[in-house]
Parts: C-alpha cells; sequence; structure tokens
C-alpha cells in the first residue's frame, strides 16, 4: 500500500525516524503506520487550520529591528517528534544532575568561592564577566535556590549521541509552546493520541506556581505571586500572558510596582497590595535601575533592596548568568565532577575558548570549519557559521576574536541530528529532513521536575543549523511514550 | 485591579467607540453629501470635522488643502493619523494585548480577527469598496460590545470599559452637534445642502430612525439638538452619556473615597445633573457652539480626574499608552532565547 512516507528522502545524518536501512524506528512503527494512510491534501489542510489557530489566538512573536513591528507564527510542524521511554529516563538524569551542579556553582560564587580557589574554575573568567553580580556576594536566596526554572538544550550527532549545546538559566522561554503545541494537535489529530501512549505535558503551570507559592517570605498562608513582564513588544510576550492565566497569577509590567520601605507593591484602582513573589521575565539588566541599567524603564526601582531584606522572592534569582555564559559552559563538566563527584551523565559539545592562547589559535586557523559565538549573545544573533561563511565573513569575525578574545567561543559544526517536516514544494507540499533541537524545561521546587520531553525546534530552512524562532526556526510537539515503543 | 489594566479597559473602550463613530461619520457625510454638496461646502465640512476631532493641524501637515479624497483617507487607512480607523484598532487590540490575561478568550479573539481584517487594507480597497469597508469597521464594533456583554464578568474590568465608552460617545455626539445650521433656534434648513446636513448630523448618531419615533421625519434644528442632547432614553444622546459616566464613576469608586475620587464623582454628577435639568433656551442664550464647548471641557476634566483617581497617573493618559519609541528600542534589547 502507498504510504504518505514514501515520497521521503533520506539525507546521510541521523534521522530521527527512520533507520538507514529506511525502516522507521521502533518507538515510531505506530505513528508512521497511521499517518501513512493520511492524503497529503489532508495533511496540507491540517496545517492551515493549525496556522489560523495560532494566529486567532495571538500566538506571536515580534520580530526585533523591524520597524513594522510585524507579528509572526512560530511555524509549527505537524510531525511530532517522539522520545522513548528508556531514552528520555537518561535525559532527565543527565539534566537533573546538570543543573543541580550549576546551582551549587551560583551558591559556591556568590558565597566561599571554593571553585575558584581550588582554581578548577579560573577566577578572571568570573570576575571579568559582566554577568557575575559582585555586589551580591554573601547574600543567599531563600532556600538557596537561583535556577528555579531553566531550559536545556540539546542535540544529537550523526550517531544520535545526545549532547548539552546550551544552558539557559535566566528567563528561558518556550514553554507555552509546548502546551499550544500539544493542544493543537489533540485538536487536529483526536484519534492518534487514542492509542499513542502519550505522557501528558499539562501539569506544568500548576508545578511551577506551587514551586513560587513555596518561595514567599515565611509565614504568607496565601502568598501574592505575579508574573514580571516586559511588556508587549517582548518577543516572549505571548508566553508570558499565556502562564499568567495558567497560573490564575497577576500579569504586571515594571510601571505597575512600586518599592516602599523595602516592600514591593503594585498599584491597584483600590490602592497599593503587596506581592511576596515575582517569577520576572525581565532580564537582570533592566531589573532595578538602581542597582543595573539606569536607564531601564522596565523594571523598579527599589526592587533588589527588598529582595536582600528578604521581603519579597525573586525566580529565578539574580545573577545567574555567570552561569549560563558560553565560556563557562565549558566548564560544566568539571563542576559535576567538583561538587557531586560524579561523571557527566550528558556530554558538552567540545568548545574552544578563544580567551585561550592556543584554543584562539586553533579557532584562526580553522575558522571555515568551525562555529563561533559571541559569548554574550542568545538568539541565534552574532554567530559565524564557519562552513557557509563568506571570506569577508571570516575576516569580520577574525578581527573580532582579535580585539576581544574573551567574548567568543568555537565549536566544531555537529552535524544535528533530522527530522521529516511537512515542507512548501513548488507544487504541492512535501516531507523533507530538517534539523532539529530539543529544550526540556526544569522546575525546581521541593524537587528538580522536568517537562515531559519539551520543546523541538526546527530548523525549516534547508540545510540550516540555526533552530532560533527569529532566524526563521519553527516547533514540533514532542510525545514522551509511557513505554518504548 | 491593576490601575494599567483599569487603564486599559477604559481605553479600548474609548479607542472602539471613536472608529464607530468615525466610520459612521465618513460613510454618511460621504454618500450623503458629496452628491450634493459643491466642492466649497464639502471643504467646510471636513474641516469642520477634523477640527472638532483635533487632526486638523495633522491633516493639513501631510496634505495640504482639505480634499474629500484625502481627507477620507487620511481618517480611515493612514498610517500617520493617530485616529484612523486602522491605528484606532490597532490600538485598541494593542491595549487588548496587555491585558489579555484579563479578557475572555473570545474578546481578545474576535479583537485579533478585527485587527488582522483591517491591517493589510490599502487606498485601492478603499475606493473599490468604500461602504463595505466602512459598513464592516461600524458593524464589528457593535459586535465588539456584543461579545464583551456576552462574556465579560461585570467586574471593575468591565466598568472602567462602559465609562470609557460614555465619556467619547458624549463627546463624540456634542461634537456632532456643533454645525451651523443648528446653531440657530429659528433657522430651517432652506438649501437642499443644509437639510442634507440635518439628516447627516442624525444618522452619524445612528439617531435618524429614533428622532423620527419622536418627531416625525421633519427636520428641525430645535427639536434635533433637543435630541441629540437632552433626550433620556436613546443611548447616545449627550444627557444618557453623562448619565451613565456618573453612574459608572459611583459604581467604581466603591467604599473608598480619597480626595481624588470624591473629585471624579463629583464633576461627574454636576454634568450629569446640568444635562438632566438643561434646557433649549439655555443652549441658545449661552449659544450652541459655547455650549457644547463647555460640556467638552467638563468631559475632559472628569476623564483627567478619573486617571488621577484610578489610573494613578498625573493627568491625561492618552500619551502613556502605548510606549514611546524609546521604549520599544530597549525592549528589543532585552534577552531573547
Amino acid at each position: 500500500m502507498k504510504s504518505l512516507f514514501d515520497r521521503y528522502q533520506m539525507k546521510s545524518g541521523f534521522d530521527e525516524i527512520f533507520e538507514s536501512s529506511g525502516v522507521p524506528r521502533r518507538h515510531y512503527r505506530r505513528l508512521v503506520e497511521r499517518l501513512g494512510n493520511f492524503p497529503l491534501k489532508d495533511l496540507d489542510l491540517k496545517r492551515k487550520q493549525a496556522d489560523q489557530a495560532f494566529l486567532r489566538q495571538g500566538i506571536t512573536f515580534t520580530v526585533y529591528g523591524d520597524p513594522q513591528q510585524t507579528e509572526k507564527i512560530f511555524p509549527f510542524d505537524l510531525l511530532p517528534r517522539i522520545i522513548p521511554n528508556t531514552e528520555w529516563h537518561i535525559i532527565e538524569a543527565g539534566i537533573k544532575q546538570r543543573v543541580r551542579a550549576l546551582n551549587m556553582f551560583l551558591a559556591d560564587l556568590y558565597g566561599d568561592q571554593r571553585i575558584l580557589n581550588d582554581q578548577v574554575v579560573p577566577r578572571e573568567l568570573i570576575e571579568s564577566s559582566e554577568h557575575f553580580q559582585k555586589d551580591l556576594v554573601g547574600f543567599c536566596p531563600p532556600k538557596g535556590v537561583y535556577i528555579h526554572v531553566s531550559g536545556i538544550d540539546l542535540v544529537r550527532n550523526h550517531e544520535g549521541q545526545y549532547y548539552v549545546l546550551e544552558d539557559n538559566l535566566r528567563t528561558p522561554s518556550g514553554i507555552s509552546y509546548v502546551l499550544e503545541n500539544r493542544l493543537v494537535m489533540k485538536q487536529l489529530f483526536p484519534n492518534l493520541f487514542a492509542d499513542m501512549q502519550v505522557r501528558p505535558v499539562d501539569q506544568y503551570p500548576a508545578e511551577l506556581l506551587e514551586n513560587l507559592k513555596g518561595l514567599a517570605p515565611t509565614g504568607k498562608d496565601n502568598p501574592t505571586v505575579v508574573l514580571l513582564t516586559p511588556g508587549v513588544f517582548n518577543s516572549a510576550y505571548f508566553e508570558h500572558s499565556f502562564l499568567s492565566l495558567q497560573m490564575g497569577i497577576q500579569m504586571v509590567e515594571g510601571r505597575d510596582l512600586v518599592v516602599e520601605s523595602d516592600k514591593v507593591y503594585m498599584k491597584t484602582t483600590q490602592g497599593l497590595e503587596q506581592i511576596d513573589v515575582i517569577y520576572r521575565r525581565v532580564d537582570d539588566a533592566f531589573l532595578d535601575p538602581e542597582i543595573f541599567r539606569k536607564d531601564s524603564v522596565l523594571g523598579v526601582p527599589g526592587l533588589v533592596r527588598a529582595y536582600r531584606a528578604g521581603n519579597v522572592a525573586l525566580a529565578n534569582g539574580i545573577g545567574n548568568g555567570i552561569a549560563d555564559d558560553k565560556a563557562v559552559y565549558t566548564f560544566v563538566p568539571k563542576m559535576i565532577e567538583y561538587y557531586l563527584s560524579e561523571q557527566p551523565i550528558l556530554q558538552n559539545v567540545p568548545t574552544y575558548m578563544c580567551g585561550i592562547p592556543e584554543d584562539q589559535q586553533y579557532v584562526l586557523e580553522h575558522l571555515g570549519e568551525l562555529v563561533v559565538k559571541a559569548v554574550a549573545e542568545s538568539g541565534g544573533y552574532g554567530m559565524l557559521m564557519g562552513p557557509s561563511s563568506t571570506k569577508a565573513q571570516q575576516d569580520e569575525f577574525r578581527k573580532k576574536i582579535l580585539a576581544n578574545p574573551r567574548s567568543y567561543i568555537a565549536q566544531p559544526v555537529v552535524t544535528l541530528s533530522h527530522h521529516p517536516c511537512v515542507i512548501d514544494g513548488k507544487e504541492r507540499i512535501n516531507l523533507m529532513g530538517r534539523h532539529v533541537d530539543l529544550r526540556p524545561f526544569v522546575l525546581w521546587g521541593k524537587d528538580i521536575t522536568l517537562s515531559l520531553g519539551g520543546l523541538t525546534r526546527v530548523a525549516l530552512k534547508e540545510g540550516s543549523l540555526v533552530v532560533n524562532s527569529s532566524q526563521g526556526g519553527g516547533s514540533k510537539d514532542t510525545w514522551v511514550l509511557y513505554g518504548d515503543e | 485591579m491593576l490601575s494599567r489594566t483599569a487603564e486599559s479597559f477604559f481605553w479600548i473602550g474609548r479607542y472602539i467607540e471613536r472608529a464607530e463613530y468615525t466610520a459612521r461619520f465618513v460613510n454618511v457625510h460621504y454618500h450623503l453629501l458629496t452628491e450634493i454638496a459643491t466642492g466649497e461646502d464639502q471643504a467646510d465640512i471636513w474641516t469642520r470635522y477634523l477640527e472638532d476631532t483635533g487632526e486638523l493641524e495633522d491633516y493639513q501637515r501631510l496634505y495640504g488643502d482639505v480634499l474629500t479624497k484625502s481627507v477620507m483617507e487620511f481618517v480611515t487607512l493612514s498610517r500617520d493619523n493617530p485616529d484612523s480607523l486602522t491605528n484606532l484598532i490597532a490600538a485598541a487590540r494593542n491595549n487588548a494585548r496587555g491585558i489579555q490575561d484579563q479578557l475572555s478568550s473570545e474578546v481578545w479573539h474576535f479583537m485579533n480577527d478585527f485587527y488582522f481584517s483591517l491591517k493589510g487594507k490599502t487606498e485601492s480597497d478603499l475606493w473599490a469598496e468604500t461602504h463595505d469597508l466602512l459598513r464592516h469597521v461600524r458593524n464589528t464594533c457593535y459586535t465588539l460590545d456584543g461579545v464583551m456583554g456576552g462574556t465579560m464578568v461585570r467586574d471593575e474590568g468591565w466598568n472602567f470599559y462602559r465609562l470609557g465608552k460614555n465619556i467619547e460617545r458624549g463627546g463624540r455626539t456634542a461634537r456632532l452637534l456643533d454645525i451651523p445650521v443648528l446653531s440657530e433656534p429659528t433657522t430651517e434648513p432652506r438649501r437642499i445642502s443644509e437639510y442634507h446636513q440635518c439628516l447627516a448630523a442624525l444618522k452619524s448618531a445612528s439617531a435618524f430612525e429614533a428622532y423620527r419615533k419622536f418627531y416625525s421625519a421633519q427636520l428641525v434644528p430645535k427639536k434635533i439638538v433637543r435630541f441629540l442632547l437632552f433626550h433620556n432614553r436613546f443611548p447616545r444622546s449627550v444627557r444618557f452619556a453623562t448619565t451613565q459616566t456618573s453612574e459608572l464613576i459611583e459604581l467604581i469608586a466603591g467604599h473608598t473615597r480619597r480626595s481624588e475620587t470624591r473629585q471624579a464623582i463629583r464633576l461627574a454628577g454636576a454634568l450629569a445633573a446640568d444635562l438632566e435639568f438643561g434646557s433649549l433656551e439655555e443652549v441658545y442664550s449661552t449659544g450652541l457652539s459655547e455650549f457644547l464647548a463647555q460640556v467638552l471641557e467638563q468631559f475632559d476634566q472628569i476623564s483627567n480626574m478619573v486617571a488621577q483617581a484610578f489610573f494613578r497617573t498625573s493627568g491625561y493618559s492618552e500619551t502613556s499608552l502605548p510606549p514611546e519609541p524609546h521604549l520599544k528600542s530597549q525592549l528589543s534589547q532585552t534577552q531573547q532565547h
């Protein structure tokens, strides 16, 4: 019988659905069977329905630097990414281990600095970073937790081996897409879920809320928790309003808050109301113009005073940026050994630090083969993709590296695994392989918990390895199965 | 309720009402007058309209002479006019976006559809489907009010939305009356263009049919003024709007009575009483134009006091939403993943 997947042309590298022989992997077999019977034109129709649903609901992000402030939907690909249960357990254990070590690292840096004194991590690397908040050394946040919410980016190489590409410990976004993608998939393919044994994802907002409430200064039975957003022009604004709505908490902007006597209040029509916990989605730099950027209009003057006085809890903590710095990333495996006396379960992608002379020399000699990243940038900005770069671009980065070596790292190009996606062809849609990554979301409350699966991002441009939404990326629903098939 | 949330509800009410009045005015005047009025009369009508709504200066800077075609484009689709239909709907939607967590999803989705239905419109669309486009805006404003009414909890937000709507409505109806043909109690419309101006004033407040029920079809300026100013059961009369405004402010104030709150209640109560007990004689002895100017001034004061009492901004807050350009550039520097 003819199958939808007959038209799919496998490329070299690791394919998520098919083994190199063309046989579907065990955990994809049922999906390939079910979806195989689906006429292509129906798939196209479903896709249009999905796009319309996202647009109407305002599930959009704003493209920065565009004078029209265009809102785009984050393209959604219909074919789900599936992770078998056994594999998920390994990922879960590896990520918990990593986040635990990273939190210990932060507590150490803002405490006794043992890891620097023992010269496991070079002191100069930390102290030269703008993300290290020296003012907060000696301050311990509630229960010693810094990383209440994180997103750890994983990729798979040509053999299917998982690597950690990046830790996001500040204000990672994307969980709303995980939840919305699942809802849309259920609407479009209700029958598919009936017998696929997919684990649910929707407990996340309730868990997050419970964790946030647990941070309230002692003695508060029913604490007031709010979400602090930079406002409607922020690219993740949809997520902020989505999470507020899901948790049933008030969403506020900096201009809604005021600090008096080291306590934080929101301005309401009936007067001031005290706030106990802030889930903040505003970066450190903009959080409090008294301490950080003086010109910030997004933050709240005096917020850090209130935080240090213990009158308000913040999630995430302040100063986390020092631990997800792309240069500090290199040391995470050492941190795991240092703090936990364990071997890392998930590996790093090998990384050259341009601040180290021998690494720098190697990088400059191999610019055409490496991915160079600016340490301070995120979102896929400020990168050089060596193999597809021009001579002029390489020269530009050579200058940048020499001028400011500490600000750049380089990694060998990892040939990311790819996953079949529904792609527009000349005449009709087609199935094509596109590179994917995976960002599980991690919550730290009584225990460390993970969103089941996480966000699978897709580089929808052919051959592209950059999955960020700002660079033409899309996403997929991600299924963790109860079993392995 | 957060002051900012209340303020957004208030401005959604105002922007939608303003769009509705604009669409109706333009549709009525375009179809009723451009056929019969001379170029000069047309220019008079549009000039007075733009003056009343405060858009004249911007218009002249961009287009120079007042011509029907360019005015129509300016008040409907122009990017450069903050009060054009597209910009008003975008502003309402932007406010809605900022309080999405407080709106029913029906309202939010409807608002989004509305916004996207206008976003891509060009001038050639306007001229190909003038009537349809203006009717679409007007009807969608009506429907939006229905979706709000049918799905929103009757809480503070709802009251602020109604308040914004009524303040805008009272002011807009008052502005419709400020035309020469209505300004003398003894005038009878002689020229066909004058007759049509009377008709257009009523139709712009969607009041012609209601007027006819009370006064037959004969268009008497005095009666038109009485109807649109003082009628106690027609929802777009100035009096009706002031009564609503006063009641809503009382309702919102609840038990908290700070001095700003008391002041807002007092101002709104005074305006409502002026309209409730006012008479035509009084209006014409003051002069219609002056009387209307006083009413508008009072609405402004009420708006200001509402802002001080509930939004905790120092005064008139139209400029604080949406954020200024420098804020946008800062927002775009924040971290992204």
